[in-house]
């Protein structure tokens, strides 16, 4: 059966601005479903490596997403992760120190992990007000982009890592980062990868990055939920 | 090559940050289309290349609508997992039955209907361009 492209469009045309109200809706909340669907892959990465996952102070019921840089961390949930002696928690845009603790710079990462109890759960009553991430407590982070993956996002996403972790970038992981089956900073996006990009992450392993870029996410969180044995995209053995 | 014109009609219609997706996504293809015609053993003269375009911006815009459901659907089932009713997200709040849930919901099972009723059900079941290209191939879809 031959196709009629040109009704087909005219009819998709209409469709969409019939739709209208609702299409830019959907462009409207990509950046902050991506961030949504990044720490629950976060959390998920975890579980299927053997820990147990537990959320933390979830209001009214809700998992509370803290979606920019304003806000306190113990006003939004956290996931608890816990291996035997490993316990590591999941937050998400936490203000981090970059790796030379240069005075005032902080880096918003999207979603953090961070070995457990060095991010109050409540208001201190006393002291100092809690503000920023030390950079050592910093295990590993997700940046989330509803981006098409150009070699310039690549780029700013590895100038990320070369300020909070450079090491990653220089063929090392920290010690006990594999065995603690962490997942590499990564780069997580709802776009697809350009063409022009595709030499670049295959060159990534030869050249010892230790970081992970993840397009077109939304089809692996649904293969998580719709597969127990699916591994986490966020896996990268060397 | 330049986007197709029938394309353009339609992207023309959508907000600035869909229409930057579907129209660059479609340009990559554009590059990459000889060697994905040649991993499908489908010649233009069986599928014509603006054709081809043409249905993996339809087929893009679906991804975006499914996948918006997807992740919804499956951060709600997760989060209810970890014993969440509902997410809470920059003054959006997502919970089963809640307005932006149906609203998404909605607008992916009128996108699917769409499709069926232009026996377009192929742009849902394909998983990659070579996929769709394959489909048009079958269907006759002659240049």
């Amino acid at each position: 059966m031959v196709v009629d492209v040109d009704e087909i469009a005219s009819s998709l045309r209409r469709f969409v601005h019939t739709y209208n109200t609702q299409f830019q809706k959907l462009s409207g909340r990509k950046s902050q479903l991506l961030e949504i669907g990044a720490l629950m892959i976060a959390a998920q990465h975890y579980e299927r490596n053997g820990y147990q996952v537990s959320l933390c102070n979830p209001r009214g019921g809700q998992l509370r997403v803290k979606l920019g840089t304003r806000g306190d961390p113990w006003n939004f949930s956290r996931f608890q992760v816990v291996k035997g002696k490993r316990r590591f928690e999941i937050h998400t845009n936490l203000p981090v120190a970059d790796a030379l603790a240069t005075k005032g710079a902080r880096y918003v990462a999207d979603v953090v992990v961070v070995p457990a109890g060095v991010v109050p759960c409540t208001k201190p009553a006393t002291g100092p007000k809690w503000t920023v991430l030390s950079n050592g407590e910093l295990v590993t982070f997700i940046e989330a982009k509803a981006l098409v993956i150009y070699p310039m996002l690549i780029a700013q996403f590895i100038g990320i890592v070369h300020e909070l972790k450079p090491g990653f970038l220089l063929g090392r992981r920290p010690r006990g980062f594999s065995a603690a089956k962490h997942f590499d900073p990564a780069l997580v996006s709802l776009g697809y990868l350009h063409g022009t990009c595709w030499n670049i992450v295959a060159g990534f392993k030869g050249r010892k990055l230790y970081v992970r870029v993840v397009p077109e996410f939304d089809r692996a969180i649904a293969r998580l939920n719709l597969d127990d044995d699916t591994d986490s995209p966020l896996d990268t053995r060397p | 090559m330049a986007l197709p014109k029938a394309l353009k009609r339609v992207t023309s219609e959508l907000p600035y940050a869909l229409r930057h997706e579907i129209e660059g996504y479609v340009r990559t293809l554009d590059a990459a289309q000889r060697d994905i015609y040649a991993d499908a053993r489908v010649t233009t003269d069986q599928v014509a290349s603006e054709d081809f375009l043409f249905f993996a911006g339809v087929w893009r815009l679906w991804g975006q609508v499914d996948g918006q459901r997807w992740i919804v659907k499956n951060s709600l089932d997760l989060a209810a997992g970890y014993g969440a009713h509902g997410i809470s997200a920059g003054g959006y709040s997502y919970a089963r039955g809640s307005t932006d849930v149906v609203e998404i919901r909605e607008l992916h099972n009128r996108y699917r209907r769409w499709l069926e009723n232009r026996d377009l059900r192929f742009v849902v079941e394909v998983n990659s361009p070579r996929a769709l290209l394959e489909a048009l191939s079958e269907r006759g879809h002659g240049g």
